[in-house]
């Protein structure tokens, strides 16, 4: 539905009787689409967050461009191993975060898939995650190992759905040889909605992800608004077309820790025991949520900020629900810590999501205790992502989450394999300029906090090598010596104070 | 990450896809320069968030489930049940056009079941909702649900002894920054309720520079001071003022509001567009309306997605804060450490006495903390 974003009128309106300093455009949109249809109005991408912290944390003589060559530093993340009998390896500690199709247009979806697939030739693999919106025929059917175990009936079905796919999207053109082959290992998303079709979801997959929550719709279930699901996202997810999916807030059979194990043993049974899982959930009580994690059998502990992106949400529920990425990779690592304390330490891995685009970042969550890190709204600004928050209509200037025919698809892969290759490169030469051989090598003592309250919330020290403690100490010592001064200057006998 | 901020990290990317070279500035290195030219706090409630529920906890799910925004007012058996946390107030001079579109919409609003209050201080006969008068002094006869009485001194405890005796229904007291002191004698007369105005509280000389959740803290610490040790029998805190949002409405309920006064000339603002004729009651009734609805939806999306089945379980608990003021002002714990800034202070205060081996009293102790929170 169109809304009238001239708001101006509305804001004057309103500035004759409230204090201005308590509105902003976004605001007064988001009250007036609620006036407009009665509606709990959406948005797409992640939240506004007052303070992310990044911006207040540096990694000192880092640096992005050098003239040395630092080729050898190892930036590879391994996935799997905790129970698993199989391991995913990528070249980059960064990966494809989940975008599912229907959230997403089938172009932009090709584009990365393409795209990794060129970067896998080139020796660089990516790990990408379906969504929860079920996966792509040939995502699910293009590994070399599915194909060689694939039926003939199977490949036939395959093909009917590609090409019904393809010709929805005016890309019957599309090469076909170079579409139907994956290269790249593929996470598949295990979320309430169950929008998967076979068992070959899960059995095609190198690694699963069991979505507790997201960053950006925390507590709130999966969400693709009606005009989204076109009759073939309807096929692919098992679902009614035009109606909008509103996956449960939570697993109908996932109500606490113990659920959670028993899942978790479920897909192990599934996958006999060869594949990696991921457990995902948004950040909130990260503590917590990180201990049961570590206790269900499961490989691997993902976080998502609460500014992590979406296609969808709530926009209320995205703005104030969940924690930023940074505090929640300090709490997700103590309760690591102290989770080891008492158990003997094993190939346990950490991820996060959220607020995270670019080579610094990245560098900055491992050195924090984050093992790889998942990029969405990164990958969609290769492709070309204007940032207008209009994800949830089918309406996208660039052409990625509506109006699919803006994509230019051969230009979004050429863009995507730059981003990739120019941010390992950027990474190599932080952690080479850092005298390191491997981004594993990044460590805490790598950072420093620019201002007090980062230095609170991440425990880094500050500038001058002192620590938050140090600041508040010698505040209260001035306030102290202030006081016992007063005392003096009134005749009092002196404490015994500093 | 405000639109400056889009831009810089928009740029920097296409810049990386394009040439897929490293580039000589970071991010962040931009944006801190953005920062560092202007920075400007804003709302300082946008820097507290919530906590919501994973594994640790099951969410409720808002669109399967019943979520309670059930609202008792009252500490009698004549309670009024609000079916929202929302009592609309009107707190200056509206025109005549946007009243009746006020009423049509409330009585559209209850026929369907979502009864919401209001306090005016016109007799509206004919209504199917809540009215609570505002009156200055008892009356002879009274024709609403409830009465609100302004707050004016030891007068005001005498009426509502007085009007105690004579109405049944709800009696609400608007109260000033000074409310601390004088809460527990309304309380003993009759009062059923307190009607904070954060933005009148907050131009007091009490609260001067205090924040709107500091006032709330403050009021509930004083309510909950009445009943310690026993359970409030329906005492309730209304806090109106700068809270226009359904972000804010939860807010403010965890840091301890039992209601939120919405004024009314508020409402009608979020609900009107420019291109909606003000004097056309039907359009405008139909506009506010949707717009309860719809913030119906949120909140109980909001608290579902805290783990709540009833909004009324909300807690400061369950707050986290990305700002020291914020923190100081509604003693709200810092995100990723889990504990107020005050209580980091107390805390190094109290290494500081034991390590130098001082001798501080209580009172004393606290002083340095009020002197070091003073500082922001």
């Amino acid at each position: 539905m169109p809304y009238s974003k001239d708001v101006l009128n509305l804001k004057r309106d309103l500035s004759k009787v409230a204090d201005p300093s308590y509105y902003d455009q976004t605001k007064l949109i988001r009250e007036a689409r609620k006036a407009e249809d009665g509606m709990v109005p959406y948005s797409g991408m992640g939240a506004r967050s007052a303070n992310e912290y990044f911006q207040f944390i540096e990694l000192p003589c880092a640096q992005l461009r050098t003239d040395k060559n630092y080729n050898q530093v190892d930036t590879s993340l391994t996935i799997g191993g905790r129970y698993s009998e199989d391991i995913v390896s990528t070249h980059v500690p960064f990966f494809v975060s989940g975008m599912s199709y229907g959230s997403l247009k089938l172009p932009a979806k090709i584009a990365l898939h393409l795209a990794l697939n060129r970067l896998a030739e080139e020796g660089t693999k990516v790990l990408m995650n379906t969504g929860e919106g079920g996966a792509l025929p040939w995502e699910l059917y293009g590994s070399d190992e599915t194909r060689s175990r694939i039926s003939l009936r199977q490949h036939q079905n395959m093909m009917d759905s590609s090409d019904r796919l393809l010709k929805e999207h005016g890309l019957e053109s599309q090469d076909r040889e170079q579409l139907f082959r994956r290269l790249y290992p593929l996470v598949t998303q295990y979320a309430s909605g169950r929008f998967w079709k076979d068992p070959s979801y899960l059995l095609n997959a190198d690694a699963i992800e069991i979505k507790i929550g997201q960053g950006a719709k925390i507590g709130h279930g999966g969400l693709l608004p009606a005009a989204k699901v076109t009759e073939l996202v309807a096929e692919n997810r098992g679902i009614p077309s035009y109606r909008a999916a509103h996956s449960p807030s939570r697993h109908l059979d996932i109500l606490g820790p113990e659920d959670l194990v028993a899942k978790v043993l479920e897909l192990r049974e599934i996958t006999e025991w060869k594949t990696p899982i991921i457990v995902k959930v948004g950040a909130s009580r990260v503590y917590d949520d990180t201990v049961i994690i570590l206790k269900s059998y499961a490989d691997v502990v993902a976080i998502d900020g609460y500014v992590g992106g979406t296609g969808a949400a709530p926009w209320e529920v995205r703005d104030v629900i969940g924690i930023n990425t940074i505090p929640s990779i300090r709490q997700a690592k103590e309760a690591s810590e102290n989770y080891y304390s008492n158990h003997e330490r094993d190939e346990s891995i950490l991820l996060v999501h959220g607020g995270v685009w670019d080579s610094e970042r990245i560098a900055k969550c491992i050195a924090l205790g984050a093992d790889g890190v998942g990029i969405g709204t990164g990958f969609m600004l290769t492709m070309g992502c204007a940032l207008v928050q209009d994800c949830y209509t089918n309406e996208c200037p660039a052409g990625l989450t509506g109006s699919y025919e803006k994509l230019d698809i051969q230009e979004s892969v050429s863009n995507i394999v730059n981003y990739v290759n120019g941010t390992m490169s950027e990474l190599r030469n932080i952690v080479g300029s850092l005298g390191k051989k491997s981004i594993r090598d990044l460590r805490r003592d790598d950072l420093i906090a620019t201002d007090e309250l980062t230095s609170v919330v991440t425990g880094l020290p500050l500038r001058d090598g002192g620590t938050y403690r140090d600041l508040i100490k010698a505040r209260i010592k001035r306030i102290l010596t202030q006081k016992q001064n007063k005392r003096i200057e009134k005749g009092l006998p002196e404490d015994r104070h500093p | 990450m405000n639109a400056a901020d889009k831009f810089v990290v928009r740029k920097s990317i296409l810049e990386l896809a394009k040439n897929g070279r490293p580039r000589s500035n970071s991010i962040d290195h931009e944006i801190r320069c953005n920062y560092n030219e202007g920075f400007s706090e804003g709302n300082l409630w946008d820097y507290v968030t919530a906590l919501g529920a994973q594994v640790s906890r099951p969410p409720y799910d808002p669109y399967r489930e019943t979520i309670s925004l059930d609202t008792p007012i009252g500490r009698r058996s004549n309670r009024i049940v609000l079916k929202m946390p929302l009592l609309i107030y009107d707190s200056r001079e509206i025109p005549q056009a946007s009243e009746t579109a006020l009423d049509i919409a409330l009585n559209r609003l209850a026929e369907n079941g979502i009864t919401l209050g209001l306090i005016s201080q016109n007799q509206i006969g004919n209504r199917k909702y809540p009215l609570f008068q505002k009156i200055h002094q008892p009356l002879r006869y009274y024709c609403s649900d409830g009465l609100v009485l302004k707050y004016n001194g030891a007068e005001s405890i005498r009426y509502v002894e007085k009007i105690r005796t004579e109405f049944e229904g709800p009696i609400l007291v608007e109260v000033d920054d000074a409310f601390a002191g004088y809460s527990g004698e309304l309380m003993d007369a009759g009062a059923d309720g307190f009607l904070a105005d954060t933005v009148k509280m907050t131009k007091g000389d009490r609260c001067k520079g205090k924040h709107a959740m500091a006032v709330i803290r403050e009021a509930r610490v004083a309510i909950d001071k009445y009943y310690k040790g026993k359970e409030n029998d329906g005492t309730c805190l209304i806090v109106a003022g700068d809270i226009n949002n359904s972000g804010n409405i939860m807010k403010a309920v965890a840091l301890g509001a039992d209601v939120i006064g919405y004024s009314a000339s508020l409402l009608i603002a979020n609900a009107g567009i420019h291109s909606v004729n003000p004097s056309d009651s039907i359009v405008v009734a139909e506009r506010i309306y949707n717009h309860i609805m719809g913030t119906k939806g949120e909140i109980k999306g909001v608290v579902g997605a805290l783990g709540y089945s009833d909004f009324r379980n909300l807690s400061p608990s369950d707050l986290r804060t990305s700002s020291i003021r914020a923190s100081l002002q509604g003693n709200i714990p810092l995100e990723g450490i889990d504990r107020s800034y005050s209580e980091i202070i107390e805390e190094i205060l109290d290494d500081i006495i034991k390590d130098e081996n001082l001798e501080i009293e209580e009172t004393e102790k606290h002083a340095v903390i009020e002197a070091l929170v003073g500082e922001w």
